[in-house]
């Protein structure tokens, strides 16, 4: 039979018994025999004496005795109230010479005593508490007491109750419970010794962890207890619990008893006797885990200090907790690293939560786990101790975000991970510095941040695995580090000085720690500072506008200064002349602005933002040619909307380099040709000679494109780059003879698509660019092209084959004659547009 | 009632007046509960009905009424009239062995012949040293027997058993016992017990003080025992009755442990009376409280103390 059947067998076979004498009692009840009935609870509690079950099982038969006993419970109190003084049966259950079912009806009737008021609750209480000693044996004995403690419950002569005054007070109340607790406490540590040997002490542990609740009952007791007050407290029931959890010298005990003490009782008694109970925490066995206690305490005081209370001022609860921690480290020799850490972790977390302008609190904390990083002497860090550096240094962020970077010690700790490690906690640092929301305004914070952040950043130096390679299966890597990336990049965004000059430095530098990022990095993080840099150069250019204004008018108000220092002059002159002289009124007193008012011009100049610019997109260029070629145009709007002709054509032109050189994908071709030519038409302030040379450029690269529609359509777009602006606008330039050239070759080029009959098609779009240059009244485009246009596209759209493509271009056509018929009818252009046939 | 037919005979019938304590022993009841065997075999010519027996202490008079009943019209002729008063114990162990150490007479009435019924009050005043007792091998009984001496057909006889209980005053001295016993190196405990002295329904009150405890205990008790010690020289006949062993501890202490020992002499089972030092140097009977410790391998460890008791109140 297994241990398990055996005790399933002993179980039942004890409360089977229970049951027989239970119903042979009752029976004695009913019959109001006292006497008999005694014999038979004391038959019926006398199963409660085994010692072969285990605690779960000896619980389980506890409960079913108990349930019986309640109706003797019941018996005794109606015998009360028949007129027995209830003192006799108090005398009669004694003579049970069997000393358990004896306690358990002594306690029976002491309950019913104390009610009665036949005596004074305090005298019965002691008299039971004192005659319960009789039972040792460890689980009997808790489960003795725990009768006694539940029965006394509602009976203790507590402040308010009914039992108070003659019954005693709440001192008799708690020193009652005081006694059971300290009593079953030491039954419970007795447990474990209870012979057998080493191999069966999981077993008795696992016994004893089952049991107990038993013991901490007795807390909730006394926590329960309405008379017990702070003073109370901390000058009583908290010193005599303590001083048993540290005599016990029981490592369950000990780490149980402190939690729970945490537990039961309320905030404000735990802030009266925080350096008690500290203090109490050192003296605990060294197996106890004294890191988990102490942090359920700060969790404890931290959950208060969050919601309505406050930690009082004048308790310094982190010095407290932090010379608790500090002895233990210094008395115990068994901590291992990671333990350690987290010890300071948890301490940091309530300095965090509790005392959150205390960042010399977090930097101590983070001081503390350097120093001893710093003297371990192994060279890695074995895998929890990592873990925990990490967790250590991930807390503050969420609270702190950037201002982590003000604590000296917390690079420091940065070092100390493995470059895997940082990497995850830089990536939360970026995370919380963008949900901070505030701005990243200064050279030295970028400085620290990047150094903080600069797995992110660039490689290790140590393995080269910092990026993972493009090829590389593992797609989860390659996503997390593109989420990385985008990460650092929206920093940039966060880059925000008013200063341009200032701001132009932040971007320089951030551009230097970029630039070590590789291939990879770059691509994500470039951009965007590219984009930075373009807003940076449209203000400076106002800044110096606005510095050329304000000089324009300080050289006006010295000008006149001047000529009124020289009437002056004039004006003595003439007096020193002819003393009768009067002038004709008096002169203006110019006053000079303050010196310090005058807006100065910007350190750094818009040109050079441009050649930073310049730089940058240069460096991606080769690695990201399409992103760069798009780059280079964005800039190059940018110059020329601040007037550098120069530079806006050099930047035109290495978009054109790149074209030529780089880009080899015809439909990328088509893309940044497009791109191009809309960028040629935004730009207003190219020289006649350069514009030239690009639209010309433009216009050949348009027809070398691989495929011929592609060709047409290029051709046709570019006819626009000829004919642009009206008179009076500076980028007017008018060349129609090229727009016709344009057109016709893109007609010619249509008529090469035939095989792909997507030649009707082009022949409707360039039918339409036609008539856009005829109302624009460009005087070569005639009548006659329009004419014969359409007859040619009226001819060709018949043969063409029924389904999807016809009914599109027939739309378009439609719609295009319906302009034309339109124009014919209008008043303005009713003339110029007669002549057309349709 | 006569053999020969010649209708009712005389007889004669002692009644006793209610004696001074009012009050009455129930004599022949069996316990209820009994911690010995079988209980006390019953004795020679001890009648097996419940009877109540009037009780008187030492000095009581014991007072009551002789009647002597003639069936009509008939006379009856005898040689005297005598009502002896006797105080005998009696050893079980030794057939015959009957002492009286009391035996005082009265004759009622000179002989000659009685024509009717008739009533003689009868009156004893004299000192009854010893208790009625009921033990294994002893006992000691106080009973008046009425003689009607005749010439022929034999004498007419009536008896009656009273009990006589001695009530003492609290003694003065009465010190407590305290002892500090054990085994070297492996058990040393104090006992204490308030008193040395106790009345037949107080409460034993102690503590066990554990000093030193190196063996598994399972249990203590603490037994009540009654020894009875009859017969002088080389017949001595020592008979031990543990009357209760009362459970005091369930387990094993620890070193500083106090156990707390509460026992009713009043929930003892068996009569308890008092100590009987020396009953007309026939026997004695003396009382034991016995500390017995139990370790797991069923080994008793013991200390026996004596204690004295005395009688507060008759019943």
């Amino acid at each position: 039979m297994s241990a398990q059947e055996e005790q399933i067998k002993y179980l039942t076979e004890a409360t089977k018994k229970v049951k027989e004498h239970a119903f042979y009692m009752k029976r004695a009840i009913d019959a109001n025999d006292l006497d008999t009935t005694l014999s038979l609870a004391a038959d019926m509690l006398r199963e409660l004496k085994t010692s072969l079950l285990t605690p779960r099982n000896y619980y389980e038969l506890y409960m079913s005795v108990l349930d019986s006993l309640r109706h003797v419970e019941d018996f005794f109190a109606s015998l009360n109230a028949a007129g027995t003084p209830v003192v006799e049966i108090y005398e009669k259950v004694q003579h049970c010479a069997n000393v358990v079912p004896r306690l358990y009806l002594l306690i029976a009737v002491g309950g019913v005593y104390i009610k009665s008021g036949e005596a004074p609750a305090k005298d019965i209480l002691k008299d039971l508490i004192e005659m319960v000693k009789c039972v040792q044996y460890p689980t009997r004995g808790l489960f003795l007491r725990n009768y006694l403690s539940q029965t006394s419950r509602d009976k203790l002569p507590d402040t308010g109750s009914e039992y108070e005054g003659v019954g005693g007070n709440v001192k008799d109340a708690y020193e009652f419970v005081l006694q059971n607790f300290s009593e079953m406490n030491r039954l419970w540590v007795r447990l474990q010794h209870m012979g057998g040997d080493k191999s069966t002490r999981k077993k008795r542990e696992k016994e004893r962890q089952d049991l107990k609740i038993l013991v901490g009952t007795n807390l909730v007791r006394l926590s329960q207890l309405e008379g017990v007050d702070t003073d109370c407290y901390r000058d009583v029931i908290l010193p005599e619990i303590l001083k048993n959890v540290v005599e016990c010298k029981d490592t369950i005990s000990q780490g149980y008893l402190m939690d729970c003490v945490i537990q039961v009782f309320p905030d404000e008694f735990h802030l009266a006797t925080l350096e008690t109970f500290l203090t109490t925490c050192t003296k605990l066995k060294e197996k106890v885990n004294i890191r988990t206690i102490l942090q359920s305490m700060m969790n404890r005081l931290s959950l208060f200090g969050e919601g309505e209370g406050r930690i009082p001022p004048d308790l310094d609860a982190f010095r407290l907790f932090n010379d608790c921690i500090t002895k233990i480290l210094e008395e115990r020799s068994n901590l291992d690293l990671a333990e350690i850490l987290r010890l300071q972790t948890s301490l940091m977390q309530f300095a965090l939560k509790c005392y959150p302008g205390r960042l010399d609190y977090v930097n101590y904390c983070l001081g503390m786990c350097a120093s001893v990083l710093s003297a371990t002497k192994s060279e890695s860090l074995d895998e929890t101790s990592v873990a925990e550096v990490e967790e250590l240094l991930s807390i503050p962020l969420s609270s702190l975000a950037l201002q982590v970077l003000d604590l000296q010690q917390y690079s420091e700790l940065l070092t100390y991970l493995p470059y895997e490690n940082r990497r995850q906690v830089a990536t939360i640092l970026v995370r919380s510095t963008l949900f901070s929301g505030g701005s990243l305004d200064s050279v030295e914070k970028l400085e620290k941040l990047f150094k903080a952040i600069t797995p992110l950043i660039k490689d290790d130096e140590k393995e080269s695995s910092g990026a993972p390679e493009k090829d590389e299966a593992d797609e989860a890597a390659l996503a997390e580090f593109k989420e990385e990336q985008t990460l650092v990049a929206r920093l940039v965004h966060m880059m925000k000085s008013p200063d341009t000059d200032v701001q132009f430095k932040i971007l320089s530098m951030t551009r230097k720690h970029f630039g070590q990022g590789g291939v990879k990095r770059i691509g994500h993080t470039l951009p965007p500072l590219v984009f930075a840099g373009l807003k940076l150069a449209h203000k400076v250019k106002k800044r110096e506008l606005d510095a050329v204004k304000v000089q324009n008018k300080l050289k006006a108000l010295k000008e006149k200064q001047e000529k009124i220092e020289q009437e002056r002059k004039e004006r003595q002159a003439k007096k020193a002349a002819d003393p009768e002289y009067e002038p004709p009124g008096p002169l203006e007193d110019i006053v000079m602005p303050d010196e310090s008012a005058i807006p100065k011009p910007p350190a750094t100049s818009c040109r050079k933002v441009f050649q930073f610019l310049h730089e940058i997109v240069t460096a991606m260029a080769v690695s990201y040619p399409d992103l760069s070629l798009k780059l280079f145009l964005q800039s190059a709007v940018a110059a020329d909307n601040c007037k550098f002709k120069a530079i806006a054509y050099e930047f035109m032109s290495q978009a054109f380099i790149l074209y030529e050189d780089e880009l080899t994908d015809s439909k990328a071709q088509l893309r940044a040709l497009v791109l191009m030519v809309g960028t040629l038409l935004s730009c207003s302030n190219f020289e006649k000679d350069d514009y030239d040379a690009l639209i010309t450029k433009t216009t050949q690269y348009a027809a070398k494109l691989l495929k011929k529609p592609d060709q047409c359509r290029m051709v046709t777009l570019c006819s626009h780059l000829f004919f642009v602006g009206s008179a009076e606008d500076a980028n007017h330039y008018h060349d129609p003879k090229r727009v016709l050239e344009c057109l016709q070759r893109a007609l010619k080029i249509a008529d090469g698509c035939m095989a792909s009959s997507a030649h009707v098609h082009l022949f409707v779009e360039i039918l339409n660019h036609y008539l856009y240059y005829f109302e624009l009244h460009n005087p070569l485009i005639a009548d006659k092209y329009l004419t014969g246009l359409i007859a040619l596209i009226n001819e060709h759209i018949d043969s063409m084959d029924h389904g999807e493509q016809r009914t599109e271009v027939e739309g378009m056509y439609r719609n295009t004659l319906r302009h034309i018929a339109r124009k014919k009818e209008e008043e303005e252009t009713k003339d110029k547009f007669k002549s057309i046939v349709v | 009632m006569s053999i020969f037919g010649f209708g009712a005979s005389a007889s004669l019938n002692l009644t006793l007046s209610p004696p001074p304590s009012g009050e009455f022993k129930d004599i022949g009841k069996p316990n209820t509960v009994s911690s010995t065997k079988d209980g006390p075999p019953p004795l020679a010519n001890d009648s097996p009905e419940v009877r109540k027996v009037p009780i008187y202490t030492g000095t009581d008079k014991v007072e009551g009424t002789l009647s002597l009943t003639l069936p009509q019209g008939k006379k009856l002729d005898h040689l005297g009239i005598k009502v002896e008063l006797i105080g005998r114990v009696e050893m079980f162990y030794d057939r015959g062995g009957v002492h009286d150490f009391t035996s005082l007479v009265k004759e009622v009435d000179a002989p000659g012949t009685i024509y009717d019924s008739k009533e003689y009050p009868l009156s004893f005043d004299f000192e009854k040293p010893y208790e009625s007792y009921r033990g294994l091998n002893v006992r000691v009984r106080y009973f008046l027997r009425a003689t009607l001496s005749r010439n022929y057909s034999g004498n007419l006889t009536a008896e009656k058993e009273i009990c006589v209980q001695h009530i003492t005053n609290e003694p003065e001295i009465n010190n407590s016992i305290k002892m500090e016993v054990g085994i070297e190196d492996c058990l040393h405990i104090e006992f204490e017990y308030e008193r040395q002295k106790y009345g037949l329904t107080d409460v034993i009150v102690g503590k066990i003080f554990f000093l030193l405890v190196r063996i598994k205990i399972k249990h203590m008790e603490l037994a009540v025992i009654r020894r009875e010690s009859a017969g002088s020289g080389q017949n001595i006949y020592n008979e031990s009755e543990t009357l209760i062993k009362y459970e005091i501890m369930d387990g094993a202490p620890v070193r500083g442990e106090c156990i707390p020992v509460r026992l009713f002499l009043k929930g003892v089972p068996g009569e308890l009376t008092p100590t009987y030092r020396n009953v007309g140097n026939r026997f004695s009977l003396k009382y034991y409280i016995n500390l017995v410790l139990v370790d797991e391998e069923d080994r008793r460890y013991f200390k026996q103390q004596e204690v004295t008791l005395w009688r507060k109140v008759l019943g």
